[in-house]
């Protein structure tokens, strides 16, 4: 059994090798990036692309940040992918906590419908979810964004609370029932807490959906005060295509908060996308 | 109109208290998942039976969008390339991830050395934004770029590769992009599957006189096929209905010369229109073909749910 699964050390060698060579696929792109973001000009990126910089250009952040209103669409990301996460985690453990403790009539058929939003990407239904926006006098606004991620987010969030549910014992609820408790303050004092580690999954895979859209923020949003980073980026794009240095700063810019996280939680990243994904 | 409360009457409306709060809620989740997500979904079947630019009248067409996909020249050519080249793409991404991924999970669940460290950096494309992936993807490629400078002074080719920029070599630079961003996904789903077999099955092969192959081979591989089912379905999925790559490198009109329209990208054309404003919009045509990439995805996606339903 050991031996089997114990590299020898040439085997380890050439495992090492095999794993390096991806891993440096992977690193490089971003090592070049942020070597060339602090390069003064094109020509300096152009002429060396591997080299490290004879100058140490700084204020290239500092000129995209200002220049390209990444401050604003920082802001409005924030503003988008914390509201979708708040939303999305608070409807779905209501609704999740309806379906999985309460019986009525009509429960199987809302479960149901919850799973075929689970089933069918909502991206094929672009055309019509444009048409309720704009009906709704939402188009061209955060809120409209907002409440078209939260409900895009829903039903993979119910699917993996309501399966939590399904681990959870019920007895602390049944007896903060017998103690009077009401179904909301039930929810709120007892239940809540009990789902936390749910509640993390479903609200990273929130954050990140929310955080990364692209399509949803296109196709709702007009003013340019409006745009997250995703739009942002093609904006700062059609500015300094050219300028690959200050296209390099600005793609830092734009990745440095999810690697930062995903350093920080590589884990729960980890764990919690690929759980997402695979509920997909 | 004076009511006297009697005990009775009063239990009813603790029930009745409790059943409005449950109510209320399920109300608020059911309504914005309704509204903005069911609704939508719901809707793209009645409006891919009508015809309509997105402003002004709309004319009931009934499945004449469906005839026109079908037996139009151009819309059917279109049709048909986006389709071909979708399964293309897939192809090349559900090849690489099945084979490289496997090796790459079997030589991770070794007792390789910074096995941690290679998971953290094989993951780390995963959860960034498609735009970042492009943009930074597409300045790598570029004819001046860093990768084209490195071919040529390994002299790998004479002249620089066009990559984004040629017919031929567009798709499968796009389908490079995502397996360079999912590569890590994948590799976690079958590494996961691996370490779930171990140690007894393969306890008793070793005690059988097997080697490492022959354990890898009778033993390992055949407990992943549901994970490379799972993988090979989660990936058409993604595939068939996300464009966002394409759209973002190429725009709309999928170029050079559509050589890079995805199902996607064509159905996202026909609801909004091209991105020289050339092409009439129609909501009710894509929402015809959203319906029709929906059937192509739907027994997929459907094992999915119900294994997922299943496994619970």
């Amino acid at each position: 059994m050991e031996k089997i699964f114990k590299l020898r050390p040439h085997e380890q060698l050439l495992v090492q090798f095999v794993l390096l060579a991806w891993a440096l696929t992977i690193l490089l792109p971003f090592g070049i990036a942020l070597m060339n973001s602090v390069k003064p000009n094109l020509g300096a990126v152009l002429r060396e692309p591997f080299a490290l910089p004879e100058v140490w250009q700084f204020s290239n952040y500092a000129r995209a940040w200002d220049q390209a209103d990444f401050g604003e669409y920082f802001l409005n990301s924030m503003i988008i992918s914390l509201s979708t996460v708040v939303i999305s985690v608070l409807l779905a453990t209501m609704v999740s906590f309806v379906l999985a403790r309460h019986e009525f009539r009509g429960k199987s058929l809302i479960f149901i419908c919850f799973m075929i939003g689970v089933i069918i990407p909502s991206r094929l239904a672009l055309p019509p979810m444009f048409v309720v926006v704009k009906e709704l006098g939402l188009a061209n606004s955060l809120v409209g964004v907002i409440l078209v991620q939260s409900a895009v987010m829903l039903p993979l969030a119910v699917f993996i609370l309501t399966a939590f549910f399904k681990g959870v014992s019920p007895e602390i609820e049944q007896a903060a029932r017998i103690d009077g408790a009401s179904p909301f303050q039930i929810y709120w004092m007892v239940v809540l807490p009990l789902v936390k580690p749910a509640i993390a999954t479903v609200a990273l895979l929130a954050f990140v959906f929310s955080w990364n859209e692209y399509i949803l923020p296109l196709l709702f949003l007009q003013d340019r005060e409006l745009y997250p980073l995703t739009l942002g980026m093609q904006q700062f794009k059609t500015q300094f295509a050219v300028q690959w240095h200050m296209m390099f700063a600005g793609l830092i810019i734009m990745m440095a908060p999810t690697v930062i996280a995903f350093l920080l939680a590589s884990r729960a990243f980890i764990e919690g996308l690929t759980q997402g994904g695979v509920k997909e | 109109m004076i009511t006297i409360s009697t005990p009775r009457q009063r239990l009813m409306t603790f029930r009745q208290k409790e059943k409005f709060q449950y109510m209320m809620l399920l109300i608020p989740g059911c309504i914005l998942y309704g509204l903005f997500n069911f609704l939508p979904l719901i809707g793209t079947f009645f409006m891919s039976l009508i015809s309509w630019p997105g402003i002004g009248p709309w004319e009931f067409v009934g499945t004449g969008n469906y005839e026109e996909l079908l037996t139009n020249e151009v819309m059917r050519e279109r049709l048909f390339k986006a389709f071909w080249q979708t399964l293309f793409f897939f192809g090349l991404c559900i090849g690489f991830f099945l084979m490289v991924g496997t090796v790459f999970s079997l030589l991770l669940s070794w007792n390789t050395v910074g096995k941690k460290y290679y998971k953290m950096v094989f993951f780390l494309p995963y959860p960034l934004a498609a735009i970042a992936i492009a943009f930074l993807g597409q300045l790598i490629v570029d004819v001046r770029g860093p990768l084209n400078q490195l071919l040529q002074f390994v002299g790998a080719s004479e002249g620089p590769v066009l990559f984004l920029g040629d017919e031929s070599t567009a798709l499968p630079t796009i389908a490079a992009f995502y397996i360079w961003q999912k590569l890590g996904f994948v590799i976690m789903l079958i590494l996961s599957a691996i370490l779930g077999v171990r140690s007894d099955l393969l306890e008793a092969a070793v005690l059988d006189g097997a080697n490492r192959w022959q354990c890898i081979r009778h033993v390992v591989l055949p407990v992943l096929t549901p994970a490379f089912i799972l993988i090979t379905i989660l990936i058409m999925v993604d595939v068939f209905n996300n464009a966002d790559l394409v759209l973002i490198l190429m725009g709309p009109d999928a170029g050079p010369y559509y050589s890079t329209d995805v199902m996607g990208t064509f159905q996202y054309r026909t609801a909004f229109g091209s991105s020289g404003g050339s092409g009439a919009a129609d909501l009710g045509m894509a929402s015809a073909i959203g319906i029709v990439i929906a059937l192509m995805i739907l027994p997929g996606s459907i094992y999915l749910g119900l294994k997922n339903l299943r496994d619970r």
